[in-house]
């Protein structure tokens, strides 16, 4: 177990620091430079100056030993756009907004779509399970958020004046931005469940224990429903770091001031430290999402082993 | 041993295409049996239709601007209304539809172009070649899809066509699977042992007696994508990161207009819908695909 984890954090680790390469690399490979719009005007000495405080005069290499050397520090530098700050204040002032939505998005999507789920496949093949499954797979698969983001702002608060437009402050801020977010990976949700729920219903151990006189709520319990989670766990397990790093497009939408406000800028200004850090953040917990689910496979299914889960 | 250099040309080819015909027999008749998938594809063929026909349905001129009516409303002149700097907005709905369908197309054949000849590689060969493209895979994974299409378009910058090569180059991770998976349950496979000992070479194999066999799967892919690359490409717009002025976009139309939400509420609506219209159809014409190409996926 010790030395798959530590196998695993290892090749983590790599990949995240070739990531990193790549990605510095192929930012400085581009002509231009963050200031070359902002302080085109400045005289040539004046732009060295500029270059040298930010540390942008030295050689590539040296910059990106520069970058991985204050970051082993826990320092992500200056971002071009606020020079006051630094990006670690930046990040702390905007990351537990979109954490808020993000954390309250898994929740609710998570709960609706196992629930609906559920339904759907006890209720197989009735007029519940249709209606479901086509309201599932119209409105949260098939359109996308922003879409639905859009079409609430038009309704709830520009018609009908029940909520506001967007923004961040109120606990009601919170509600539109969730529900247009939600409906995407409760709609996923519900699809697994529905599956997985489905292929346990009609296997012969479920079948045993009906012949045997189980109830029908004790078969669903601890018989259906323990079993056709299972696969959840490494399907939506993956899911988590999407959410929590934000939906840019609904952020955008509800002009929320969370992380996904400065990918779309720091994107415009070339704002490299800033960016380093965001892309980081998103990969480092995206791959961390996936050893936790894939652990998270083994603790809870007795079947799986570690040796068998390389993948 | 005297019959075996005669045997290795046409019949391989003439039974292919009997049976193969017969396939997509099966399978027009299954997509017709589903109406939800037959209106989805009369309305995504529509889609497309207007996207190719732009410049001569649209009622007005795309970049004319007219002043004297600025976020005039729907009128009899202007059916859905102006918007800031007066250009109508049908017609620039109108082209803004040839935008994302050029995206929309151009993005998964990208992805097809990358991945598939990848896919194929690691399938048929094996070894050292699927470990790398296994490697590969993995790596990209690391990135989330519409990250890594923002940094490419933050190092390139971008216009339509460089838009649908970088949504294109994020999606070639998934047709390369779908190719390495269909190519590894195909190659065993008793046609293919018959064509090996019939001494076709390896290209003739794969390509002329694997890929058939392979393209249902494909087929269903390349459509299930397209209403992900519409909504990604009109998203970055929306973002403006996309497509730029003086191109018409329906995400950028929603950037354009959404500060003018409370006056012309249809300034938003109208790309809304063209958003929404375009992603539902495809998703559809997609799934029914799906169940008629695929039969054995559900």
């Amino acid at each position: 177990m010790v030395s798959y984890l530590a196998q695993r954090f290892l090749s983590l680790l790599f990949t995240l620091l070739l990531a990193t390469i790549a990605i510095f690399g192929m930012m400085h490979a581009v002509p231009g430079g963050p200031f070359t719009f902002t302080q085109g005007v400045l005289s040539p000495a004046a732009m060295h100056n500029i270059m040298v405080r930010y540390g942008l005069a030295e050689p590539i290499w040296r910059q990106y030993l520069n970058w991985l050397w204050q970051l082993l520090h826990g320092y992500l530098g200056i971002p071009f756009e606020e020079p006051t700050m630094t990006v670690n204040q930046l990040i702390a002032s905007a990351w537990p907004i979109t954490l808020i939505v993000g954390g309250l998005t898994i929740v609710l999507s998570y709960t609706l779509g196992l629930f609906f789920g559920c339904i759907a496949a006890i209720k197989h093949n009735t007029w519940i399970d249709s209606v479901i499954t086509a309201v599932v797979s119209t409105i949260g698969v098939a359109l996308p958020n922003y879409v639905i983001g859009f079409l609430m702002i038009e309704v709830f608060a520009v018609r009908l004046g029940w909520l506001p437009v967007g923004g961040w402050g109120t606990v009601e801020d919170v509600i539109m931005p969730v529900i247009a977010f939600s409906l995407y990976p409760m709609a996923l949700m519900e699809r697994y469940t529905r599956a997985s729920t489905l292929e346990v219903t009609y296997a012969d151990y479920v079948r045993m224990g009906r012949a045997r006189g189980l109830s029908e709520r004790h078969l669903l319990w601890k018989y259906i429903l323990r079993t056709s989670l299972i696969p959840l766990i490494t399907i939506m397990g993956p899911w988590i770091p999407n959410i929590l790093t934000g939906s840019i497009f609904i952020e955008a939408t509800f002009s929320l001031p969370g992380l996904g406000a400065y990918f779309t800028t720091a994107s415009l200004r070339r704002d490299y430290p800033l960016i380093m850090a965001l892309v980081l953040i998103v990969a480092a917990l995206w791959g961390l999402c996936f050893i936790l689910s894939d652990i998270a496979y083994v603790l809870v299914d007795p079947r799986v082993r570690l040796q068998g889960v390389s993948r | 041993m005297t019959a075996v250099p005669v045997a290795a040309g046409p019949p391989v080819p003439t039974a292919a295409r009997r049976s193969s015909d017969s396939f997509w027999h099966a399978a027009w008749y299954r997509y017709r049996q589903n109406r939800l998938a037959l209106v989805a594809g009369v309305v995504a063929v529509f889609i497309l239709l207007v996207g190719i026909l732009a410049p001569w349905i649209a009622p007005h001129s795309d970049t004319a601007t007219d002043l004297s009516s600025v976020l005039a409303g729907a009128s009899w002149h202007h059916w859905l209304g102006t918007d800031q700097i007066g250009r109508d907005t049908l017609t620039r709905a109108i082209w803004g539809d040839r935008t994302s369908m050029t995206v929309a197309i151009g993005a998964p054949v990208v992805g097809l172009v990358i991945g598939l000849p990848l896919g194929i590689l690691a399938g048929w060969w094996g070894g050292v070649f699927d470990w790398v493209t296994l490697r590969l895979y993995e790596l990209f994974q690391m990135v989330p899809t519409i990250l890594a299409a923002l940094l490419f378009i933050i190092v390139f910058g971008v216009n339509v066509w460089k838009l649908a090569l970088f949504i294109g180059i994020t999606l070639w991770v998934g047709f390369s699977r779908l190719a390495r998976a269909q190519y590894l349950a195909l190659r065993e496979r008793d046609f293919v042992h018959a064509a090996r000992a019939l001494g076709a070479p390896s290209w003739r194999i794969t390509l002329v007696h694997i890929l058939p066999n392979a393209v249902g799967p494909i087929i269903v892919f390349f459509v299930q994508q397209i209403p992900y690359v519409i909504f990604t490409a009109a998203g970055f717009s929306f973002l403006g990161l996309g497509i730029q002025d003086p191109l018409a976009d329906w995400g950028k139309m929603i950037n354009d207009s959404v500060t003018y939400l409370p006056i012309d509420a249809l300034l938003v609506l109208v790309p809304i819908g063209c958003i929404g219209l375009a992603c539902l159809s495809f998703s559809f014409l997609g799934d029914g695909l799906r169940d008629a190409l695929d039969p054995t996926s559900r």
